[in-house]
């Protein structure tokens, strides 16, 4: 039996969803799959399918969404936003659900690796010494290793 | 002709083989780059999991570059949707723009809205143009061919990138490359994403993505293949190797940046051109173009 | 077609265009520009000899370019007139050192260089608008691979194939080698319902299109296998779902799922990925051709006629009915109707059938010889006229004419004026008299409604065809509204002068409503656009004047919405309740040493 009430998670969920970006144009999907059709991460990995996010997303579905790893299949290739015959910003939208995942410590593990080396230098790669010296063997200015005001920014933000 | 350029975290720590290339290619063709030593991240390694984080960062960086009153020049497609799709928003979004520039104001910045952004290979399409670029040949690279790669956000979403070219019909890498007198061929899947940004939640998923490419671009006889991003260059050139022994195929194409390959239709050598750090070997292709050195 | 060519009442102009029109029912002036054909049309017996002789191939519109034709030829078989035409700018010329090969081929002579271009002046009654469509162009969704691969084809060009007289005489042949496809397949919604590539709406004929391809080819090839990748099957006129299930039963797969990509082998045979969303798997299909189901665009010629008429388009960009149930085939202008695509996509029985009405509907106005029409229509007093134009710019009908360079009084074309009144209440001079509904006649009925209590009073004007009907259908559903509201109906929102609200506050009213049919669904093709910019004037001068704009309201209450009506009662009740005596005192003071 599906419960046709919205569950309160499912309805923040679609909440957070309507004001980022407008949820109504989820609604309008009419299940063509020109998405899954065209997306190169399907083609591969069969356990992906934007259109079933969406459908998910319609269904009232998104927490269940939320706690699988699919989300992180996508590979933001921009193919389906690109083509939706609706105009929904697929991509966009994945990535605003892998926000609220990340928000609700599910995310892969690189995910947060990423992130933490970011906030924390303010770049991705820390560029030490070993790399200046390459850098100038290969005739290029070296930079700052760390970027301080970005860290500083990013402090202030959260 | 002068631009603010924007090198990323990636290019100037793992892929110093494009930022030479790139440098040695605009100061032949008179692009002047200026180099600012306080751009950090573009913001899309965070973007997946704190959007507005990388906003702030990307705002950052155009902030500055609205400073240096100069449109940045990026090398990285990663950062030139990233640093596109804040400039649009900061450009037309006034409510945005204000949101934005509170957060700024904790390190003492503010953006305008007015800083514009170009993939250096755009830049050197419109800016100096297929002539210019032709004229400028030296070597002739007898129609060497060359399977050209998009990837995903030189293109795409296209709605950030007012003037671009249509993503299902891209001709501007294919035009450069004829500029400088190779051949781009025509493959199935051209505009198949390399899968880079799988890499860091499904590896095997996004192997199996590069590996669809390169079986086509085998099967077209392309020679070697033109990247202008380095996650694609990641996944074609430094994980070709994994992708061959965990699917048991064997390709051995080089994958050139494409400044790399204009330089060498200039007449640079190898090591301006940085082309000993490409991890498939490049030096077959050199030889067949410049001779045995 | 022919019938038409040979009828002796019917004129047709082919090669021609509509330079202008001007005039009303009953006395269009259109001014025509007929294209010299270069071929004497009477004499021209359709040999085709001329064709045989002429040097110039160019490639054949009619079959969409899959065949070629000459610089003299006749477009098609059966086209009417039943003459050879030159396109001059393709024809190397008359000149007998470069050409002139037809010339000498034709034994009627009928060949005639000198011909040239002829400006023509009809007058006509009525106007039929048959304008017909555009094919959606699929180029720019490029993931099908149209113009990139050759066996991708549109279902016109495809039309053309499986045409008996068509360049392959009927054969389906595929365009790289010329051999008949053993598979096909068929993507439904090419460039309709999409909002962002193509257009938003359905198309309406490709879905019975495809499923009659099918019959066909399934009627000459029974083992083709077909596939047809379609998003809903839109099957409902009469005997179509019989058809969509005899395709289904003589074996044509439906996938419900549009193709991501297509690619094209070494055999130029197309590889479609598509997800199947019935089964949730990507399935890749090779086929051997490919053809799109191309939507409908409106004409190209749409906007130019629609400015030249004073016509109203629908968002989508086809020509606005009058209304879309009760009025199906005329415009909202008298005496001009549509017919076929012009109006919506449709196919071909729809067209016929909106085609014999329009017809029918022109006749009903032409065959009595006059017109009988409303006496409620606009009259300008001369003396008091400044020839400003005022009422010229207002006119939804354009029946007002009037002469401003040399001052001469604006003139109401009585059988074009449909009375509304807009003219009468944006005349700045008052120089313009609505009959029935005359200045005089609703200031006696503000005067007489406030007369007593008037602080008690809710003072409504209501337009005849949407809030006043509304107010009626209030009341025969009995439905409960404030009993103090006092109603005066005018044709059109757009009477509602300012003069009249004025008195209206003037005589102590503490509430004003104005009310109309919502925007777009005016009786009057657009007049509440001014009654909407005019109430916002009156609120500016209101504020100005220290009045609390509240206090005059502006609703759009339709025929059917007796509640809405009933609501919009209630608020200005309570919006009445809140204006004190002496708010009303003051404002009736501040008016009264104003005038």
């Amino acid at each position: 039996m599906v419960d046709s009430n919205l569950q309160t998670e499912d309805r923040d969920v679609l909440q957070d969803l309507a004001e980022r970006y407008g949820v109504e144009g989820v609604r309008s999907c009419y299940a063509c799959g020109t998405c899954a059709a065209g997306c190169p991460a399907r083609r591969v990995n069969p356990a992906y399918n934007p259109r079933k996010i969406i459908r998910m997303l319609v269904l009232n579905e998104a927490k269940s969404l939320l706690e699988k790893d699919t989300i992180w299949l996508c590979s933001s290739c921009y193919t389906c936003q690109e083509r939706c015959p609706q105009g929904i910003k697929i991509t966009d939208l994945i990535t605003a659900l892998r926000n609220l995942a990340v928000q609700q410590g599910r995310s892969p593990s690189g995910v947060g690796m990423q992130a933490n080396l970011v906030r924390s230098q303010g770049r991705l790669y820390a560029l030490d010494e070993f790399d200046d010296k390459k850098r100038k063997k290969a005739g290029l200015p070296s930079l700052s290793p760390q970027i301080e005001e970005a860290v500083r920014l990013l402090k202030e933000e959260s | 002709m002068k631009y603010a350029l924007f090198l990323g975290c990636t290019i100037p720590a793992r892929s110093r083989n494009y930022e030479m290339s790139s440098r040695a290619v605009a100061a032949k063709l008179g692009i002047e780059f200026q180099d600012q030593m306080d751009f950090c991240c573009c913001g899309f390694p965070i973007k997946a999991s704190d959007e507005h984080a990388a906003t702030l960062l990307a705002a950052r960086n155009l902030a500055l570059a609205e400073e240096m009153n100069l449109e940045i020049c990026t090398l990285c497609s990663a950062c030139t949707a990233m640093l596109a799709e804040v400039a649009h928003k900061l450009r037309y979004d006034e409510g945005f723009r204000e949101e934005i520039n509170k957060d700024l104001a904790a390190i003492g910045r503010q953006v305008k809205g007015t800083a514009r952004v170009r993939h250096f290979a755009r830049i050197l399409l419109e800016d100096i143009g297929v002539e210019n670029i032709h004229r400028s040949v030296t070597v002739d690279l007898k129609g060497f061919p060359v399977a050209v790669h998009y990837g995903c956000h030189y293109l795409k979403p296209s709605y950030i990138y007012e003037g671009g070219e249509d993503p299902e019909a891209a001709r501007s890498l294919d035009a450069l490359i004829a500029a400088a007198g190779a051949k781009s061929i025509s493959y199935i899947r051209k505009k198949f994403c390399c899968g880079g940004s799988v890499l860091v939640a499904d590896e095997k998923t996004a192997l199996g993505m590069a590996k669809e490419k390169l079986d086509q671009v085998q099967a077209a006889g392309g020679r070697s293949m033109v990247v202008v991003c380095p996650f694609c260059s990641v996944m074609y050139d430094d994980n070709q190797k994994s992708i061959e022994s965990a699917f048991n195929v064997s390709y051995q194409i080089p994958v050139l940046y494409l400044p790399q390959v204009l330089g060498l239709a200039m007449g640079m050598d190898r090591k301006t051109l940085g082309l000993n750090m490409n991890v498939v070997k490049t030096r077959k292709i050199t030889e067949d173009i410049l001779g045995a050195e | 077609m022919t019938d038409v060519g040979r009828h002796p009442r019917i004129t047709l102009y082919t090669m021609s265009e509509l330079l202008d029109i001007k005039g009303y029912v009953g006395n269009f002036d259109a001014r025509i520009l007929k294209k010299a054909r270069y071929v004497k049309e009477n004499e021209c017996t359709a040999c085709g000899e001329c064709a045989k002789a002429c040097p110039v191939i160019r490639p054949d519109e009619f079959n969409l370019g899959l065949s070629s034709r000459k610089a003299i030829y006749s477009p098609f078989p059966q086209a009417v007139p039943s003459a050879y035409a030159i396109n001059i700018s393709e024809c190397l010329g008359n000149n007998p050192v470069v050409c002139g090969k037809c010339v000498e081929a034709c034994d009627k002579k009928c060949i005639d260089f000198h011909m040239s271009d002829q400006e023509i002046v009809e007058k006509v009654g009525t106007i039929i608008v048959a304008t017909g469509l555009e094919p959606y162009d699929p180029t720019e969704l490029d993931e099908y691979g149209y113009t990139r691969f050759q066996n991708v084809v549109t279902s016109l060009e495809f039309e053309r194939l499986i045409n008996a007289g068509g360049p392959s005489g009927g054969d389906p042949v595929r365009p790289t080698d010329k051999k008949i496809p053993k598979s096909i397949g068929f993507v439904q919604c090419v460039g309709s319902r999409s909002a962002s590539r193509g257009a938003a709406y359905c198309s309406n004929i490709c879905c019975m299109n495809t499923i009659k391809s099918t019959l066909v080819l399934k009627e000459h090839y029974p083992d083709m296998d077909i596939k047809v990748f379609y998003l809903d099957i839109r099957a409902f006129g009469k005997g179509f779902e019989d058809l969509y299930m005899r395709s289904r039963r003589l074996g044509v797969n439906y996938i419900r799922g549009f193709p991501g990509t297509v690619e094209e082998d070494e055999n130029k045979n197309l590889r479609v990925t598509v997800e199947n969303t019935a089964s949730s798997k990507l399935e890749i299909h090779e086929l051997d051709m490919l053809v799109l189901a191309i939507g409908i665009k409106p004409a190209e010629s749409t906007r130019k006629l629609q400015e030249m008429l004073g016509l109203q388009l629908t968002p989508d960009g086809f020509f606005l009915e009058a209304h879309p149930k009760l009025q199906p085939v005329d415009a909202a202008t008298r005496g001009i109707f549509y017919a076929g695509c012009a109006e919506a996509p449709k196919d071909i029985k729809e067209s016929v059938t909106q085609a014999s009405a329009a017809s029918a509907r022109a006749i009903r106005l032409m065959h009595k010889g006059h017109i009988t029409s409303e006496p409620i229509i606009s009259e300008v007093m001369e003396e008091r006229c400044k020839s400003c134009g005022r009422c010229v710019e207002v006119c939804p009908y354009k029946a007002i004419t009037c002469d401003v360079k040399n001052k001469k009084p604006a003139v109401v074309n009585a059988a074009a004026c449909a009375g509304c009144g807009t003219c009468a209440a944006e005349c700045p001079f008052d120089a313009i008299e609505m009959n029935h509904f005359t200045s005089i006649q609703i200031m006696n009925q503000v005067n007489a409604l406030l007369e007593e209590k008037p602080q008690e009073k809710i003072l409504a004007f209501a337009c005849n065809w949407c809030s006043y009907a509304g107010a009626d259908y209030a009341g025969v559903s009995r439905i409960q509204y404030p009993a103090n509201v006092r109603v005066i109906r005018t044709m059109c929102s757009g009477r509602v002068d300012e003069d009249f609200i004025w008195e209206g506050f003037r005589k102590g009213a503490p509430v004003v409503l104005v009310s109309g049919c919502h925007i777009g669904d005016c009786h009057y093709i657009n007049a509440n656009h001014w009654t909407e910019k005019r109430i916002e004037k009156v609120r500016k001068k209101m504020a100005k004047l220290g009045l609390r704009p509240e206090r005059l309201q502006l609703a759009w209450i339709s025929a059917a919405e007796g509640a809405r009506f009933a609501n919009v009662m209630k608020e200005m009740e309570k919006l009445r309740a809140a204006v004190t005596e002496n708010e009303i005192s003051q404002t009736v003071t501040l008016l009264k040493e104003k005038k």
